[in-house]
């Protein structure tokens, strides 16, 4: 584990989020994300799990309370804001996360056009580069997602969220559309980024097995509250929250 | 065995003249548990669909070998007319859009029971209430009246098993009955299977991409990789001393809470039927290959009593195993 530092990459203060007019679906969250740090976000369907996601990233904004990164609110970091990317997310379906019409290489190469404004051929190298580090490379790269499998999917997200040289990576379910032989090798890599790349994880999971993984604090949640939260072994083997201690019983 | 319900044995299944699926060996005994495990396109669905007589539907066939319950001969597609729902339970795979939006829920299963006639002496009605109590659903008249929109995923699926076991068959299929749940009702639902069969003793075949669902719930399990059986034998067995090289990377591949060391990915991915290897299916991506591994495919062996491994170099493999080499 790196040394973390004492500001948080990303910062979510007493959050509270209603879609429209609707009910409250998140009350009061409170999460901290240090460079290199890992957290676990776990719960059923329904907890509020992905709409907290979505606030993290930037793309909702809280009805009250804040998210900030780099000590910086969302509200403030305007659309060509530099800083809008970094935080990047990695979906859970990873076909239909990438654009069908764009080979991997062109997916990839895009980020660097958009982001850094680099020339089609600078940009096309560095996406080579970028792609042969989460281990795609040759005829491969030519390829539109449909053609791949669905590990291979997932590398080509992760490779894209890389590209726009983020902080944190905030993956949602990112293996539970995957074999189990080939979520190993995608667990592997997120791993690898923070240690290597000292790049914060927000792990999105409903399998209490990959969050022990990945993540060295973890919040529980029911019904939009955090109901548990603490380091990630701590929590899986002592829960103090029956609805935690009902999450871990059902791990097979 | 005289106690065995179900055998298959060499079974090869083909869609559109091309072969998916073959090598299939395994035997389900009177209320007994049998787990079929493996990734996406190992065949693991289309040997259910064998099972369960509804290859037609998707253009597939038999194409060799044999299939029988209680001895009587399945490979004839007409066999199936008087067992479907009576002798034979599905839970499918997508259940949870397998109810009609449009329907009671009650209307659903006093139908069901209607064809199948098994009312017995307490009415349809009753019969109806009596099934969604055994499937652990409360208020059962409640639900009776309700549409599917407005249950829950589990108790959609408890549903389904209603619905399956409503011909009181003496096999029930439930292909990946818990992938699309939440952890906590996926565990609820797996107990649920396994106090059913106990208790009606009827006999299961469970199949899931997951060891971890099946070891919870069966006897003997089936893996498959890229349409062929490589491993069958006691679930427990097979866990603790697998033999082949693909159930031991499946089991090195998977995090638990126990171990928290660097996973070991398996590399690459598996074969698909416009690309089989000539010889043994898993030889590109296993650690273990050798020249042998290219030629043939392999068959299963048996390397115990009731365990069998489709692996030229099981033997070997233990001892390195064991030597600490691997």
């Amino acid at each position: 584990m790196k040394h973390a530092t004492d500001e948080p990459v990303l910062l979510a203060s007493d959050v509270s989020f209603a879609y429209g007019s609707g009910p409250t679906v998140l009350h009061n969250i409170n999460l901290a994300l240090h460079a290199g740090g890992a957290i676990g976000i776990v719960g059923e369907s329904g907890s509020g799990k992905s709409t907290l996601a979505g606030l993290l990233v930037g793309m909702s904004t809280p009805t009250s309370g804040s998210v900030t990164v780099h000590g910086r609110p969302w509200k403030s970091v305007r659309r060509r804001d530099p800083q809008r990317l970094a935080v990047q997310m990695v979906f859970q379906n990873p076909y239909t996360a990438l654009n069908p019409r764009l080979t991997i290489l062109n997916t990839v190469a895009e980020v660097f056009q958009v982001s850094e404004k680099s020339s089609k051929a600078e940009s096309l190298e560095r996406a080579r580069d970028m792609l042969s580090q989460v281990g795609l490379t040759g005829s491969v790269l030519n390829k539109r997602p449909e053609d791949l499998s669905g590990g291979q999917c997932q590398r080509v997200g992760i490779a894209r969220a890389l590209a726009a040289k983020p902080s944190v990576i905030v993956a949602d379910e990112p293996t539970s559309a995957l074999d189990v032989s080939v979520q190993a090798q995608i667990l592997n890599q997120l791993r690898d980024l923070r240690e290597e790349q000292d790049i914060g994880l927000i792990l999105i999971s409903h399998d209490l097995n990959v969050v022990s993984y990945l993540t060295d604090s973890a919040i529980v949640m029911q019904h939009g509250k955090v109901v548990e939260q603490g380091p990630t072994a701590q929590l899986l083997n002592a829960p103090a929250h029956s609805y935690t201690q009902n999450l871990v019983d059902s791990v097979f | 065995m005289t106690n065995t319900l179900l055998e298959a044995s060499e079974l090869a299944i083909e869609i559109d003249g091309r072969q998916l699926v073959s090598s299939v060996n395994f035997s389900v005994g009177k209320g007994s548990a049998v787990g079929i495990v493996g990734e996406t396109g190992s065949g693991k669905s289309l040997t259910c669909r064998a099972v369960a007589g509804s290859l037609s539907t998707i253009g597939g066939r038999i194409s060799a070998g044999n299939l029988k319950l209680n001895g009587k001969d399945l490979t004839d597609p007409k066999a199936y007319a008087k067992l479907y729902g009576r002798i034979i339970g599905l839970v499918p795979q997508n259940s949870l859009s397998a109810l009609n939006p449009l329907m009671r829920i009650g209307t659903h299963l006093i139908e069901t029971i209607k064809i199948l006639g098994t009312g017995g002496g307490i009415g349809t009605k009753d019969r109806a209430i009596d099934l969604l109590a055994r499937v652990g659903l409360h208020k059962p008249e409640h639900v009776m009246k309700q549409y599917p929109h407005q249950l829950s995923g589990g108790m959609r699926q408890r549903v389904m098993i209603a619905l399956a076991i409503a011909g009181r068959p003496e096999l029930l299929i439930a292909d990946e009955p818990t992938t699309a749940l939440d952890v906590s009702v996926q565990k609820d639902i797996i107990e649920l299977l396994g106090q059913l069969t106990r208790e009606e003793n009827m006999a299961l075949i469970l199949v899931s991409h997951d060891l971890g669902v099946v070891s919870a719930a069966t006897e003997n399990v089936a893996v498959m990789y890229s349409g062929m059986v490589v491993e069958y034998g006691p679930t427990k067995e097979l866990l603790q001393n697998p033999r082949h090289p693909y159930t031991k990377a499946l089991l090195a591949a998977r995090p638990s809470l126990e171990h928290t060391g660097r996973l070991i990915g398996i590399p690459g991915t598996p074969a698909t039927p416009d690309a089989w290897p000539t010889g043994c299916r898993f030889a590109p991506r296993c650690q273990f290959v050798q020249d042998s591994c290219l030629q043939n495919v392999p068959t299963l062996q048996s390397v115990g009593s009731s365990h069998q491994v489709a692996c030229y170099r099981a033997d070997e493999i233990e001892i390195l195993d064991n030597a600490g080499e691997v």
